[in-house]
């Protein structure tokens, strides 16, 4: 009886794959389901029994980060917190490496459901780095935030429209890491702040 | 020299470079770069393919053409040239200078993003672009920083302005519409000169 489950969990798992190495580099909206079946070796009709929309797929590939878990990394304050949590983000989140290419291919195609996705991204870092920031920067904590979110994002956006899901691979080198630590750095170097603990 | 193609259809100066760029980006956008052709920009003009290659020897470089356009510095008013990025006021110049380049272009830059995503070729001339345009920059930086501070000030620059670039996708009207609110202009600044922190890294940084 087993037997059949994983079969279909197999399946499961090839269609979603299939779906996001295409969505990684077209885009949600220009990928036809089709397209996604011939990927994965199924008819239409095969595939619509495990997912019955395009927008069903897109759902099931999309898992946004727990802001809560990440956030209790950050109990200190300081510097070294901010770049902690974001080292942790690009060291354990890389599953979703293929997630974040298909929300800037889809962004820059103007797919609406790209760019609902790629905000609430944003809304989770942003709620990610709010404790470690406010406690370091105090009211002006979220300017700091979004300045370090624009330039990671930019940093990401590049890599990734080079190398798409890729992108993750060449972060996490010790040269990728430096560009980071220097964002993250040169992002904090002016910011204010209203502790000495962390410094 | 006048130019008439063979069957006296529209000659070199009646098509005009600036419409065989934008039918070559309809092109592009519409069939991919990679499977786009000449002809395919030619019949759009309504044109055969020869007169095309008046202006452009082929479809790469028509895709150069128009990632040039798109980094064209459009020069603040008065200003004969770049000013020396020395400053914080110089920096945000040369900030608002090329975003607002790149917002006049906003649909060329994202046609040309979504091609380098799917095209080793588009992506290249993409590469060779940005090359360019870094180069461009790094020679306005004042005399007095070192290469060391170059490469971490170009850096941060080139990051920032491919994520303001970037962010403000989700925004109805895009680039474009934030670089004419005067509020989002100024909180752009804030933010420029805590990611760019020119001064201190023109001080030399603390120990």
């Amino acid at each position: 009886m087993g037997v059949r489950s994983a079969r279909s969990e197999q399946t499961r798992e090839r269609i979603l794959g299939a779906a996001k190495e295409l969505f990684a580099v077209h885009g949600y909206k220009s990928v036809g389901v089709r397209e996604i079946g011939r990927r994965a070796g199924l008819t239409n009709a095969a595939l619509y029994y495990y997912f019955p929309s395009k927008r069903a797929l897109y759902d099931a590939m999309l898992v946004l980060p727990d802001v809560a878990d990440l956030q209790a990394h950050s109990r200190v304050a300081g510097r070294d917190q901010v770049h902690e949590i974001i080292f942790d983000w690009i060291d354990h989140r890389g599953d979703d490496s293929e997630v974040v290419s298909m929300v800037i291919a889809g962004v820059w195609h103007g797919d609406p459901e790209a760019i609902s996705t790629l905000a609430q991204l944003q809304q989770a870092f942003l709620g990610v780095l709010r404790p470690a920031l406010e406690r370091h920067c105090g009211p002006e904590w979220e300017l700091v935030a979004r300045t370090i979110l624009t330039s990671i994002s930019g940093l990401v956006m590049q890599l990734t429209v080079e190398y798409g899901p890729r992108y993750i691979d060449k972060l996490r080198t010790p040269a990728g890491r430096q560009v980071i630590r220097e964002i993250l750095e040169l992002a904090l170097l002016d910011a204010p702040s209203v502790s000495v603990s962390g410094s | 020299m006048p130019y008439l193609n063979g069957n006296g259809a529209h000659g070199r100066s009646e098509i005009g470079r600036e419409r065989v760029l934008s039918a070559a980006l309809d092109v592009f956008n519409r069939y991919g770069f990679d499977s786009a052709t000449m002809r395919q920009i030619a019949d759009q003009l309504g044109v055969t393919d020869a007169a095309l290659y008046h202006y452009f020897p082929s479809k790469r470089a028509m895709l150069a053409a128009i990632l040039d356009e798109a980094w064209e510095v459009r020069l603040p008013p008065g200003a004969a040239e770049l000013p020396c990025i020395d400053s914080e006021e110089s920096l945000l110049l040369i900030l608002d200078t090329v975003l607002h380049g790149l917002a006049d272009h906003e649909e060329a830059v994202r046609i040309v993003a979504r091609q380098a995503m799917v095209s080793a070729e588009a992506l290249e001339v993409r590469r060779a672009r940005s090359a360019r345009w870094r180069d461009y920059i790094v020679a306005h930086f004042s005399p007095g920083i070192g290469k060391e501070d170059r490469r971490r000030i170009m850096g941060a620059i080139g990051y920032f302005i491919a994520g303001v670039l970037f962010v403000n996708q989700q925004r109805p009207g895009g680039l474009r519409a934030a670089m004419a609110d005067p509020r989002y202009v100024e909180q752009m600044h804030r933010m420029a000169v805590l990611a760019i922190p020119i001064r201190r890294l023109l001080e030399g940084r603390p120990g």
